[in-house]
């Protein structure tokens, strides 16, 4: 007789990024997109139905590429549900590839802070077929979660489609105590190309290129060395000085999130909101923005001031959450979902 | 006879005038190229060095993070009350709940 095996995953699907941590100590990371054949020729030269993550992005002059998520929830469309079932189908079968039949999968999933039940049921019903038990749970809270901080602290998740805030008082969070912004990494690809476009319009720019000029050289510290990209301008590369556009365009997002936090602070409970304001954690890749936590400290100035500190693994903080959640649930309680 | 050894002169004068700084100036040239080329390798070995060490610690911390995840289900965690746990989780799954019933 073959016993079952109940295995435990915490995943964070992101509207750029998505992570799975296994119970078995495997950890992946990939883009969030899907990209399908644009024709028979492609078709025949890749020799796959569809292509997922950086082979996706690889091979996008010959794909029709889908990024299913938007502002952390999967987009109302049945080809972005469909993307994303491949997607978490991928990320499962990578981390957990020798699972038998009889075997279960627990998983944990994190959706931004004032994600809809309409997103949360989308979530559910996208899973079901190849994952036995789903939790849905906060992403901030679950980044708290995985890092044991349910003292008085604010949690800030930078992501790709919304920034979530999230505010730790020794209880289960409320709705008052969370928050959820546009603001955040893609808000900020479009400030940035616009920006550029504005000053150098006939230059040629790509999301991918902004990303990288965002990753390598966005800060909003009050200076920085020079930024002097290589951009093509019909063809022919050039060097443009974008150093005053990229940190005014990450101000703007820098901006978003101190207000955020400041509103945070404000209506809480005035004995704690010092102990507050001192316990900032930055987490998800808008935490890696040079002088972001030092940006975030500055906003508290007229409140006190503040402390703020980015956390280390930055990639998969959230997954390592929902999955310390998923296995420190008790089974009888899994066994009422 | 003196014309002879006028011209002899000339001629040492000559070479040692052109000749003798010249070389001079090549082997200056040569040795400090090749101290320029030991130092330059010396720095390359140290660099790969550098690089294998770190991709070498890249591996062991993907082992620590694995150790750790393997780990953790054992431990219990610190800071919290079984009680508060128990209360955090009876909330995550009556939300969970309560979204499977709107349904």
């Amino acid at each position: 007789m073959t016993t079952s095996t109940i295995y435990h995953i915490g995943i964070d699907l992101g509207t750029s990024q998505s992570s799975i941590v296994t119970s078995t100590g495997k950890r992946v990371s990939t883009k969030s997109c899907v990209g399908y054949p644009k024709d028979i020729i492609s078709q025949k030269r890749l020799n796959k139905e569809f292509l997922l993550g950086e082979e996706a992005l690889k091979n996008r002059l010959s794909l029709n590429l889908i990024w299913p998520l938007a502002k952390g929830v999967i987009c109302d469309d049945k080809k972005s549900k469909e993307a994303t079932q491949l997607i978490l189908k991928d990320l499962i079968d990578t981390t957990l590839p020798s699972i038998n039949s009889t075997d279960k999968v627990y998983a944990s999933i994190g959706v931004p802070a004032l994600a809809s039940v309409r997103d949360k049921k989308t979530l559910l019903n996208i899973t079901k077929d190849f994952i036995d038990k789903v939790l849905i749970v906060s992403e901030p809270f679950a980044v708290a979660y995985g890092i044991d901080r349910f003292d008085e602290c604010l949690i800030v998740d930078i992501g790709a489609g919304t920034t979530d805030l999230c505010r730790m008082s020794g209880s289960v969070p409320t709705e008052d105590d969370q928050r959820s912004l546009i603001e955040a990494g893609n808000f900020l690809d479009r400030e940035i190309a616009n920006a550029v476009l504005k000053k150098y319009p006939d230059v040629q720019l790509t999301p991918q290129i902004i990303k990288f000029i965002k990753e390598k050289h966005g800060y909003v510290s009050d200076s920085s060395d020079p930024v002097i990209v290589s951009l093509t301008k019909m063809g022919q590369p050039g060097s443009y000085d974008i150093t005053e556009m990229l940190h005014e365009s990450c101000l703007k997002l820098s901006d978003a999130i101190g207000q955020a936090v400041q509103s945070l602070v404000a209506d809480f409970d005035p004995d704690f909101q010092e102990t507050l304001r001192n316990n900032i954690i930055v987490a998800g890749g808008g935490s890696r923005l040079i002088g972001i936590d030092r940006a975030i400290e500055k906003s508290l100035d007229n409140y006190g001031g503040g402390k703020a500190s980015c956390i280390q693994d930055v990639e998969f903080c959230g997954a390592n959450g929902c999955l310390k959640m998923s296995q420190e649930m008790p089974t009888s309680y899994w066994d009422k979902i | 006879m003196l014309k002879n050894n006028i011209v002899h002169i000339s001629t040492s004068k000559l070479i040692g005038a052109t000749i003798l700084p010249n070389s001079i100036l090549l082997i200056t040239g040569i040795v400090i190229w090749k101290l320029w080329r030991n130092k330059h390798s010396q720095l390359q070995t140290t660099t790969d060095e550098l690089k294998n060490e770190i991709e070498y610690l890249k591996e062991q911390m993907n082992e620590i993070q694995t150790e750790k995840h393997k780990y953790l289900p054992q431990t219990s965690s610190s800071g919290q009350t079984d009680a508060t746990q128990i209360g955090l989780f009876e909330f995550l799954i009556e939300d969970n709940i309560q979204l499977r019933k709107d349904a």
